[in-house]
């Protein structure tokens, strides 16, 4: 059986496999709060977003959580699904996004970020920990997802646009 | 940063904002103890069926009916501990204990809520007829 790799393949394969990379490095990182993290591989997602589109970004983003579940050996466990419940959230609001026009990397990245805590929170509230002193727990958690969505989207548009003036 | 960047950033700050006032419970400071306030239920229970049980040292347990509002006062080791139910949910509002912790315990309104007064020698569980998870441990 013979698979044809196409141009678009070998992209999303060498985007997500940076976005592993630095999804695991990033694992090893200690984090202030349980299920608080910079999430820097999103700056890939955002990346592969404004240059490829949705299409490239949601493959990215997929693959970036099985890979690095399976790496870091949490494949399946309650935190990988918390994790896939995010990316399935954020790319869905992606998708929204993409409707706004004259969004760039920050905007796009600020709605992922808080798409993403909303569907990890959901995940959690309601399957893992019904536990009603979750819900004070939410804004803090999704102030942090605010401020590293800005920064991820600040160091996707840097990393966008100088790679982009390089290529000029 | 673009002008629709903006307006996602700013909408991004009025929905985190909104959020801290909908759920620590008014524009002005916390409710106190673990309060319901913003959660929904894990589970329904019906208001008069639900009963709280109160063990003091190791004597058999007394059960108090949620359904109707009152206030309790147990006889502990230490002291008179005082419950106070409410809106089909118990909490302890007074024990001679030194750290308060039981005070801190806040509400318990679902089936498998558990308070207790150690140096008082007073636990309080809520009954139900099933009990629901309260969390997955992994």
């Amino acid at each position: 059986m013979e698979f044809e790799v196409t141009e678009e393949d070998a992209r999303i394969a060498w985007l997500a496999a940076l976005a592993i990379a630095i999804h695991v490095v990033e694992a090893n990182l200690p984090s202030p709060l349980p299920g608080v993290k910079p999430g820097l591989a999103n700056v890939v997602t955002l990346a592969a977003l404004h240059w490829y589109g949705f299409g490239v970004a949601a493959w990215v983003s997929v693959l970036r959580v099985v890979g690095g579940g399976l790496l870091g050996g949490t494949f399946l466990s309650p935190g990988f699904f918390l994790s896939l419940s995010g990316a399935i959230a954020s790319l869905c609001m992606l998708r929204l996004a993409t409707a706004i026009p004259g969004l760039s990397s920050i905007g796009y990245g600020v709605l992922a970020a808080l798409a993403h805590m909303a569907g990890q929170f959901a995940l959690a509230y309601w399957v893992l920990l019904p536990h009603p002193g979750l819900v004070r727990l939410l804004p803090v958690l999704m102030t942090a997802a605010l401020v590293f969505g800005f920064s991820s989207g600040i160091i996707a548009r840097a990393m966008v646009g100088g790679m982009d003036r390089a290529q000029a | 940063m673009t002008a629709a960047d903006r307006w996602v950033v700013g909408a991004a700050l009025a929905l985190v904002a909104s959020l801290y006032v909908w759920s620590w419970g008014g524009p002005l400071g916390l409710d106190t103890g673990g309060s319901n306030a913003g959660g929904s239920d894990a589970g329904g229970s019906d208001a008069a069926s639900v009963v709280a049980e109160v063990v003091v040292a190791g004597r058999p347990g007394e059960t108090i009916d949620l359904g109707h509002d009152g206030e309790v006062e147990v006889q502990g080791r230490m002291g008179p501990s005082r419950l106070l139910v409410q809106d089909a949910r118990v909490r302890f509002t007074a024990s001679p204990c030194r750290g308060k912790q039981c005070i801190h315990s806040g509400w318990l309104a679902h089936e498998g809520d558990f308070a207790a007064c150690l140096p008082n020698g007073v636990a309080v569980e809520v009954l139900g007829p099933e009990r629901g998870l309260d969390a997955i441990n992994y």
